[in-house]
């Protein structure tokens, strides 16, 4: 009787994950499919990055953008984020630590205040009480590739608890796939924000430590348009504010 | 002789496709996840087109197709580097932690197993229709199944609040 209801209980948890896995699976498939068929390049032939960052008037000095690393297998990416491990946000500071110019500050010695894993990417934001790093990756084995990383010095280090964007960034791979990047402060009493890009899609970014990050698969300029959403835990909209608000536009080359 | 019979696809292609999404799709999630699996299913679909009057008209489509699928699937898996079946599920952690830790249970097993276990004990089908589909034995299935559901057990799957139970699933035992 017992191994009975044990094979139900059994049975039962096993169907609510395949319901589940269709449900996530129904929402992907409709979902535009973010899969840059590009062709692979193995060369470490010079990576054109061409980076408009924006920032809300509280952060901003200093940008910078630098690229490294070889051309990648086309890139994937789902709508819903992935949890950044100890293993990931290590191997993230490894890769991002590669070849930064001077001037920067030394990530040994940041915290990976969030990172936005999903599909074959992921963004890291590390920060400290002056600096806030982006770095752009690609999965490279069980190790990340790093792309473009922003830098900001910040003028302004705390929040007023609103929702704000404190960067935007877009970069074109060699292969010609273009990859964009976001992170903010997430406002009071919200526990997760959507991104939507107008016509394309809808996602939810990672949080963390009161930041988010996400990065998709799309140029971002300034004719993108598009809305940050926050939400509380009972998933009512506590805020929102469009892209075109992060009001400053800084272009950098490599 | 070319066999032209059209095995219960009485829509022929159409028909094809409603298969592939509602018997394949549970197979391809099963084994590479969610991404990796709804993105073979979209190759899957457009080598059935391709090839129409072909898969219509085999004896086990769906069996081809899912062999097809495992063909492209070093695509996303060697080339691409892509996560399979995920092991982090983020978005259900706080919804509903026991679907959390079945999912990371499942990650665990292997592909094979996972797949006999969940279109079995999941998705209800019968030993018989898992063997058709993966091309191997109905016996090859009840030793994926029994093997998968013996680890999941192991790691105290029935309930979190009991202790691990000792396995007894006979070998003749089958859902019909």
């Amino acid at each position: 009787m017992k191994e009975f209801q044990e094979r139900e209980h059994q049975d039962d948890v096993l169907g609510r994950a395949g319901e589940h896995l269709m449900r996530r699976s129904a929402e992907y498939r409709e979902m535009p499919v973010h899969d840059a068929n590009g062709k692979f390049s193995f060369s470490r032939g010079a990576r054109r990055a061409v980076l408009v960052a924006g920032f809300t008037v509280a952060a901003v000095a200093t940008t910078l953008v630098m690229s490294s690393g070889s051309g990648s297998p086309a890139m994937a990416w789902s709508p819903i984020p992935a949890v950044a491990t100890n293993v990931d946000q290590e191997a993230a500071r490894a890769a991002c630590t590669s070849d930064l110019p001077e001037g920067l500050p030394d990530l040994s010695m940041m915290e990976v205040t969030v990172m936005d894993v999903r599909g074959s990417g992921a963004l890291a934001v590390f920060s400290d009480t002056t600096w806030t790093l982006s770095c752009m990756l690609r999965r490279d084995g069980d190790d990340f590739e790093r792309g473009p990383v922003i830098a900001e010095e910040l003028t302004v280090t705390e929040s007023n608890g609103d929702l704000e964007l404190r960067g935007i960034a877009s970069t074109l791979w060699p292969d010609g796939t273009s990859t964009s990047m976001i992170n903010g402060v997430v406002p009071s009493g919200a526990v997760s924000i959507q991104l939507e890009i107008s016509g394309e899609f809808t996602a939810e970014a990672s949080v963390n430590n009161g930041r988010f990050a996400i990065w998709w698969i799309g140029a971002y300029d300034e004719t993108t348009t598009g809305t940050v959403r926050a939400f509380d835990a009972s998933g009512v909209e506590v805020a929102a504010i469009p892209l075109e608000s992060a009001a400053v536009k800084t272009e950098a080359g490599r | 002789m070319e066999n032209t019979r059209i095995h219960g696809y009485s829509g022929g292609f159409d028909a094809l496709i409603d298969e592939i999404r509602a018997r394949l799709l549970p197979a391809l999630v099963s084994k590479w996840g969610i991404e990796v699996g709804s993105d073979l299913c979209s190759d899957v679909e457009e080598y059935a087109w391709e090839h129409q009057r072909k898969v219509v008209a085999m004896e086990n489509p769906l069996g081809y197709l899912y062999r097809v699928a495992q063909s492209k699937s070093r695509h996303h898996v060697r080339w691409m580097k892509r996560t399979t079946f995920p092991s982090r599920f983020p978005d259900i952690v706080q919804e509903d932690m026991q679907l959390h830790d079945t999912l990371q249970m499942l990650a665990g097993l292997k592909p094979d197993q996972r797949v006999c276990v969940m279109l079995v004990h999941a998705f209800d089908w019968t030993y018989a229709e898992v063997a058709e589909l993966l091309g191997v034995s109905r016996a090859v299935v009840n030793h994926h199944v029994h093997r998968g559901i013996a680890q999941l057990r192991s790691k105290g799957f029935t309930d979190p609040l009991e202790s691990p139970s000792p396995v007894t699933t006979p070998a003749t035992e089958e859902k019909s």
